[in-house]
């Protein structure tokens, strides 16, 4: 749980509150390790394993990464968002990959997975059109990465990022129209 | 492309407010003859209204509508809703065929894949096969998808209770008594045994799955729901419902709370929960208002309260079986629900129980095993150890005083005297042993707890309340002596004054030397009491020192006390060491106030003395192998500070560390141990710069710092700890200005910048030893050492200063 600096995650929590990008950057890795650490733990504890969501992934990690500290948990969950939208990806990639060898898939986010995948949506090509997404709207970015692998309500979204529930509403709106077109042409577009 | 982004954002989300038909118009209006932007846009707008799941995260509420009365959910006509909780509904639903009355659970949340169907159906098959008449029969289950009319539930069909009451309300409504209580537990327990029998877990035992009917039959529900819904988990269960776990949480184990694997013991573990509320009124731990962290935290770690402090009927026999059940270690409990029901069924005939209360001991080891990173509470819980002790004497005594009653023949009742004193002589004793090893690890906090007084205090009373039951028995009377030098002891060694405990830990001493000297004024001749009142003028002088950190009067008349005894000769070489012992601290105080210049001969006298005869006890006795250790070091010190004997000071300083090392290996957990090691290497650092300035020193500073460092992240608020670590910070110090002066001309940059780290490094150690010093409990060594500290960062800070000026304003400088 020890960053590189030896200091807390309640710390960093608090610096990246006080608006330090530094540290925003020092605490992802550990809220990834976290995320990836239980979601391997819950793999190995064979269970029905249908109502997971990833928003639990995310309370977990909370929990366990100091959760005492209250007056930070927006700005972990918007982290843990990206977080989770890393070892989602992740997963995505080594099922990929497992699969091209022939293997059976890890069972447990396998399960999330192919819940999307029973509704179509390539995590990999949508982790590259999220990539686009990021590079001209950054809040946008966040509201999807919070509604989509974080599993938030709008109501939450919007509390996360400190907007109404109805802006976070019509944000989430506009990012999947966009995305939807995006992804349909596969990103060869200016806007 | 941000710019332009923005602007499309801003057009549709404007637009997608509007009502539908006014959309396009609205747009074209707004780009103007923006062709290009107009055709984007109102392309987005068309992806936007586009009304499906695409990204949607899997949705997880239960609508309201379709669950009321009349609707239908499967093969299912809803009555009524029965109950709603956070996780779902229950319902009373009438199944079409065969035509009977249900209760239908409803819970949120679909399936996600085709794979969690497959392990659904199958551990819905297993649950159905669960028959007994205690449980409430699962007919059936399934899913209705996401999309379709209830928009993702799970449900499950199950037999009805008619005129279901939960067992709580049951037995409060009907004022059951106690074996009645019992009686229907015990069918309790049948029921989860024959789930175990099969297999299945229930994994959320609490009273209000256990329902009892109209009739005043037990039926407990939801068998394994838990496992197949997933909701047993904490954290599937804080993800959506942090209402649910507050319902839940007091029933889970502590493996469960952890996240550890569970297995059938679990359920005993919540049993006993259930049973301790059946009984007692109230939850074994109490976690209302708290949060759900320390809630799990105290689960995991806290002791159960005792029965019998709720309500003191439940003393004895069903106390025993509770704390059996509630075991934070499930190896320690039943090993299933029936043996829980076997042994309750032995005290309601009056048999013996199985269950036996856990001894002081145990509960020694026990806290011993909690507190090995030693957290804060760790004094409190060793004074509920002693405390536990205390107790164990007082029911010892009352068992033996009704021995007395009972034995009208004389010999019968001496035969039972002379072996309960020897089974009372050793479990005490043993109990007292680990306390107090345990004492030697003592957290002693900067801010040590006021509860910890309180503690202390009500202990001394409850002793005390015990003197007049001893009645003159010698056997007792030593065993509460004993208990209030444990006391004293448990809350005052190495070294650090206690300012806030001074009064309680003199009182206990002095407590403990009346009741020897009148345990003399009744035997004179006793060369054993004379013995042990010799030993306890030694300690409560030693205590003088330790607790007062030297100051005020007193110290004089056991000092006498103690050379008259040792005078007087044959006395054990243990209680003779520790006599000599407090007259080289007598000594080095007077060396110390500089009024005696002789003192220091006449301790470095007394040292060796009783080095003499603790290396005569070190092979057999461990104690004495610690007193050892502690007492070289502290005669190099006394030959340190003389400064003539530098050779004989190392060699001191290396067997003082050898023999640490030694301690540390035989109890590498031992913070204790490892401060006194980290000490050593700063001793032996000191030792050998006096030695020969120029000699390899440093090393032996880094290890200490390396040593303290390493301990301050297990204890961060130790005194000893905190100590250590600025003293060996300052060490470091020293050896860096050795080298800054060795390695670089004076007014050298290099030679600058170094001293600037090492007046660094001299600020934060007189930063710690000042903050320990404000709250009074800085050792005496250590305050003597922090007016050198001061000093020597005085000499450099003039030097630092300059280069700084310099670096700042470098033509002026020469």
């Amino acid at each position: 749980m020890n960053s590189g600096s030896g200091e807390s995650v309640t710390e960093l929590l608090a610096r990246v509150a006080a608006g330090d990008d530094q540290a925003a950057e020092a605490v992802f890795p550990l809220v990834y390790d976290e995320l990836h650490g239980i979601a391997q733990h819950l793999m190995s504890r064979e269970r029905g394993d249908h109502t997971l969501q990833t928003t639990a992934l995310v309370n977990e990690a909370w929990l366990r990464l100091g959760g005492a500290n209250a007056e930070n948990r927006d700005h972990f969950v918007r982290l843990a968002a990206r977080a989770m939208r890393r070892v989602l990806v992740d997963h995505a990639r080594k099922r990929n990959a497992a699969k091209r060898q022939g293997q059976r898939a890890q069972p447990l986010l396998t399960d999330v997975l192919e819940f999307w995948d029973d509704r179509q949506v390539d995590l990999l090509a949508l982790d590259e059109a999220l990539e686009r997404l990021g590079e001209r709207d950054e809040d946008v970015l966040r509201v999807v990465e919070l509604r989509f692998f974080s599993g938030l309500t709008l109501a939450e979204v919007g509390q996360v990022m400190g907007m109404s529930e109805r802006k976070a509403g019509l944000a989430w709106t506009f990012a999947r129209g966009w995305l939807r077109r995006e992804l349909q042409r596969g990103g060869a577009h200016d806007a | 492309m941000r710019e332009r982004f923005a602007q499309l954002r801003s057009l549709v989300e404007d637009a997608l407010q509007m009502p539908v038909d006014e959309r396009a118009a609205w747009i074209e209006e707004a780009c103007g003859d923006d062709e290009s932007l107009r055709e984007e846009a109102l392309g987005l707008l068309r992806e936007c209204a586009t009304q499906d799941d695409f990204l949607e995260p899997p949705p997880d509420g239960v609508p309201a509508a379709p669950l009321a009365p009349g609707s239908r959910v499967g093969a299912y006509e809803i009555v009524r809703v029965l109950g709603q909780g956070g996780m779902g509904t229950v319902l009373e639903a009438l199944q079409d065929k065969p035509r009977r009355r249900v209760a239908l659970k409803v819970l949120r949340g679909g399936l996600l894949s085709k794979a969690a169907h497959e392990r659904f159906r199958y551990e819905v098959e297993v649950l159905g096969s669960l028959r007994h008449p205690a449980i409430a029969q699962i007919h059936d289950a399934g899913v209705e998808e996401a999309g379709g009319a209830l928009g993702g539930v799970t449900w499950f069909a199950m037999e009805f209770v008619p005129d279901a009451a939960t067992l709580l309300e049951h037995a409060t409504h009907k004022s059951l008594s106690r074996s009645d209580r019992l009686a229907l537990f015990l069918h309790v327990c049948e029921a989860i045994e024959h789930g175990h029998q099969r297999g299945v877990i229930h994994r959320d035992v609490k009273p209000e799955n256990v329902l009892v009917d109209g009739e005043g039959r037990v039926k407990v529900i939801d068998f394994g729901v838990a496992r197949v819904t997933d909701s047993e988990s904490i954290e599937a269960t804080l993800a959506t419902q942090a209402d649910e776990i507050v319902g839940t949480l007091p029933y889970m184990s502590p493996e469960q709370v952890a996240g550890k694997p569970i297995d059938t013991r679990s359920d005993v573990y919540a049993l006993g929960v259930v049973l301790y509320e059946l009984l007692a009124g109230e939850r074994p731990i109490d976690v209302r208002r708290t949060d759900l962290v320390t809630s799990a935290r105290r689960i995991i770690e806290e002791a159960p309260r005792r029965p019998s402090e709720v309500r003191p009927e439940l003393k004895g026999d069903l106390e025993a079986i509770l704390l059996k059940a509630l075991e934070k270690e499930p190896a320690r409990r039943y090993g299933s629900a029936a043996q829980l029901a076997d042994d309750i069924r032995r005290h309601l005939d009056g048999r013996p129980v199985e269950a036996r209360p856990p001894s002081a001991l145990y509960q020694v080891r026990l806290f011993a095993r909690r507190n090995r990173a030693l957290v804060g509470s760790a004094l409190v819980v060793l004074l509920i150890a002693i405390a536990a002790t205390v107790i164990s004497l007082q029911f010892a005594f009352s068992s033996k005083r009704a021995e007395k009653r009972a034995g009208d023949e004389a010999k019968e009742a001496e035969r039972q005297r002379d072996r309960f004193e020897v089974l009372f002589a050793t479990q005490f004793g043993q109990s007292m042993d680990a306390v107090s090893k345990h004492a030697r690890d003592m957290m002693l906090l900067l801010d040590g707890p006021p509860v910890a007084k309180r503690m202390i205090a009500d202990t001394i009373e409850r002793l005390q309340s015990l003197e007049a039951d001893a009645d003159g028995d010698r056997a007792f009377t030593r065993g509460l002596v004993d208990a209030y030098v444990a006391l004293a002891d448990a809350v005052s060694s190495h070294g650090n004054p206690e300012p806030n405990v001074a009064d309680e830990v003199l009182g206990a001493m002095d407590r403990a030397l009346t009741l020897v000297q009148a345990m003399r004024a009744a035997d004179p001749g006793s060369e054993e009491l004379r013995h042990l009142e010799t030993d306890l003028v030694a300690r409560r002088g030693l205590k003088t020192i330790v607790v007062g950190g030297g100051k005020g009067g007193g110290l004089r008349v056991w000092v006498e006390r103690a050379k008259k005894a040792l005078d007087a000769g044959e006395l054990p070489a243990g209680i003779a060491a520790r006599a000599n012992l407090l007259l080289a601290k007598d000594a080095v105080l007077q060396a110390r106030s500089q009024l005696a210049p002789k003192a220091r001969d006449a301790a470095d006298r007394y040292f060796t003395e009783q080095i003499r005869l603790l290396e005569g006890l070190a092979p057999t006795d461990a104690d004495a192998r610690i007193d050892l250790a502690v007492a070289y070091g502290e005669r190099g010190l006394t030959r340190h500070h003389k400064i003539i004997r530098p050779k004989a000071t190392e060699a001191d300083m290396r067997r003082h560390r050898n023999l640490v090392l030694a301690l540390v290996d035989e109890d590498p957990d031992s913070v204790y141990f490892r401060c006194l090691l980290g000490r050593s290497f700063c001793y032996l650092g000191h030792a050998l710069m006096n030695l020969d300035p120029g000699t390899a020193f440093a090393p032996s500073f880094e290890r200490a710092l390396e040593i303290f460092s390493s301990l301050r992240e297990e204890a961060p608020r130790h005194l000893l700890v905190l100590q250590g670590y600025a003293f060996a910070l300052q060490g470091v110090g020293q050896a860096e200005t050795a080298t800054a002066i060795r390695d670089h001309k004076k007014g050298s940059p290099e030679r600058v910048q170094l001293l600037e780290t090492v007046l660094g490094r001299w600020r934060r150690a007189q930063q710690i030893f000042e903050s320990i010093d404000a709250v009074g409990r800085l050792s005496l060594e250590m305050k003597q050492n922090l007016t050198k500290l001061r000093a020597m960062g005085a000499s450099i800070e003039p030097i630092v200063r300059r280069g700084a000026t310099k670096r700042e304003n470098p033509k002026n400088g020469k």
